[in-house]
């Protein structure tokens, strides 16, 4: 029976060379009401050749505000978050596959004019949930081109640790393409 | 442990926390925090004039803006309000009987004599006039408003005049306004002292201040003026014509501040029913607190307050100027609110520059305070003031 990740992705055998993955979409900034577009660069990595599933990636989000519902709020106006992570894709369907993703990292901000500073860094954590279409050729599967969509949700840490309400929570969708080699 | 390597350690805990918890920058949702020289005001040039900022079509349309009150006729059916340039009819109100409030708004623009004439309708469709009154108007954007009235008329008006909310002043800084009286003439400020302010009457008849140390009712009957304030009513006790106005550059004394304290401003003074944002009691204040270390501590704050009572802090900030010239009974320092629309500006004053304290937004539209406090209009009374400047002198 066909099933995914069967067989290790193309590439120079015995050396995982990482996918390549490339989105686009909006983000919904909560306290201060603000969204705006994103985009992001990752790398993924097959960790083992006996799990295939599972992915470790490295991944890069800038993202510009479009926007600002309270100016008397800071607020991003651009912001570039780096981050590391692990997805494991639970559903592995023919043409569909489903995997949850979760990341780490660090936020960097530049704000709108303010006393206390223009620019501003948080830890983040991420929790995705990537819904892969994979592009065939004549009904075979390449292992080439797969494309997604991908609902986020990441939480930026505030200064008053404690008090989670005070914490931003950036919502993202992300439409893209993975492509491996 | 090695005592250096327990030194290492202890710095870079230090380093580490550091960077955490102060070199991390501002935080998403805080508000934005202002501070002198910043909103493209640069400390040390001149202000420019204020720039109108006309409110929303819907709350109100111009910046002059006159509060009429009558009496309740027992016959009338309706009341009508005009406001005249010479002959040029400006503006008119009517109310439905028994409605006996309305607010006129006057087209921003220079005039000479405006005459405000008040008339009501009765059962009979017979229309007879109630009080007819002088005003003389300035251009409000060249920063005064109304100035003076002329008693002229006074025959037919025999108690009215112009008043002013907390006019405690030792001098009077804006010569188009009545001065002060002197201790000698007035014994309600027998020290110049503003805390007569919340105990004493006061109105302006003329060009001239009248006060008394007693209840309004003898204001009325040795001076012949209806419209007074006193902090003991719930408002203006008015039978005719009651006028409240924008007021510029006119200036509060104050003795020197023995303690933090709150001066309290709004630039949207309305009494409503509702409750709620804009609604009964609410308002924006400024603090300053010049016994605050303003290289610690933010000593500025400006907070509104809703009608359950409770603040919510806009904006805070550090001006070293109210921690030094504050204290100081030597030290003047003069202050400087713009009500600028939906915005409002502090500034203080060094030399002839002002400089910028703080800029917030204004999402109070109405409030109803009691307790003392200064801005162009009175606490209690209903009356609107999108657009006002005026300046104050901290002793």
């Amino acid at each position: 029976m066909w099933r995914r990740y069967t067989r290790p992705p193309k590439g120079i055998p015995g050396v995982y060379w990482p996918e390549i993955r490339v989105a686009a979409g909006g983000y919904y900034l909560t306290k201060v009401n603000d969204f705006g577009a994103a985009g992001a660069l990752a790398l993924d990595f097959k960790l083992h050749k006996l799990l295939y599933p599972l992915t470790a990636f490295i991944e890069t989000t800038f993202a510009s505000r479009i926007q600002n519902a309270n100016p008397d709020l800071i607020s991003p106006n651009a912001l570039l978050v780096f981050q590391i992570g692990i997805m494991y894709s639970v559903i592995n369907g023919r043409i569909f596959s489903l995997a949850l993703s979760a990341n780490g990292g660090v936020i960097a901000y530049r704000v709108d004019e303010n006393a206390d500073g223009l620019y501003g860094i948080r830890p983040v954590m991420t929790i995705g949930l990537p819904l892969f279409w994979h592009w065939r050729k004549n009904g075979v599967d390449f292992h080439k081109f797969s494309f997604f969509a991908e609902p986020r949700s990441t939480v930026i840490m505030h200064r008053e640790a404690k008090n989670l309400s005070a914490w931003p929570l950036l919502f993202e969708i992300r439409l893209g393409v993975r492509y491996a080699y | 442990m090695p005592i250096n390597l327990a030194k290492q350690i202890f710095c870079l805990h230090i380093i580490v926390w550091a960077i955490f918890f102060r070199c991390l920058g501002p935080d998403i949702g805080d508000l934005r925090r202002t501070a002198e020289g910043k909103n493209g005001l640069t400390p040390g040039t001149t202000l420019p004039a204020p720039v109108m900022v006309y409110p929303p079509v819907g709350y109100q349309t111009t910046s002059n803006i006159l509060l009429l009150k009558t009496n309740s006729e027992s016959n009338a059916v309706s009341y009508l309000f005009e406001a005249l340039s010479g002959s040029t009819l400006l503006t008119t109100q009517t109310l439905t009987a028994p409605v006996v409030e309305g607010l006129l708004t006057i087209p921003a623009a220079s005039y000479g004599t405006v005459t405000i004439r008040l008339s009501y309708l009765n059962s009979a469709g017979v229309r007879s006039p109630v009080i007819s009154n002088n005003i003389t108007y300035l251009d409000f954007s060249a920063g005064t408003l109304v100035k003076t009235v002329d008693f002229t008329t006074k025959s037919t008006c025999s108690s009215c005049a112009l008043f002013f909310f907390a006019p405690c002043a030792p001098y009077s800084y804006n010569p188009l306004w009545p001065p002060i009286p002197p201790a000698s003439n007035c014994p309600a400020f027998p020290n110049d002292d503003w805390t007569h302010c919340q105990t004493d009457s006061f109105v302006a008849e003329g060009n001239a201040w009248i006060c008394a140390a007693a209840p309004e009712a003898s204001m009325l009957a040795n001076h012949n003026v209806l419209n007074t304030y006193h902090p003991a009513n719930t408002g203006f006790e008015y039978n005719w014509l009651d006028i409240s106005m924008n007021s510029s550059s006119y200036q509060m004394g104050h003795t020197a501040a023995a303690t933090n304290e709150a001066l309290i401003i709004s630039c949207r003074m309305r009494k409503a029913a509702e409750c709620g944002v804009g609604g009964k009691d609410t308002g924006v204040s400024f603090w300053y607190y010049p016994y605050r270390d303003a290289n610690t501590t933010d000593n500025v704050q400006i907070a509104s307050r809703d009608c359950s009572g409770t603040w919510t802090t806009l904006l805070t900030a550090r001006v070293t100027a109210i921690n030094q010239l504050g204290q100081a009974y030597t030290n003047k320092l003069n202050s400087r609110i713009d009500c600028l629309g939906d915005y409002f500006t502090a500034y203080y004053k060094s030399g002839s520059d002002y400089v910028p304290i703080a800029i917030a937004k204004d999402n109070i539209k109405n409030t109803g305070r009691t307790g003392w406090g200064f801005g162009p209009g009175h606490p209690t009374a209903a009356i609107l003031h999108r657009v006002a400047s005026f300046e104050w002198r901290h002793w």
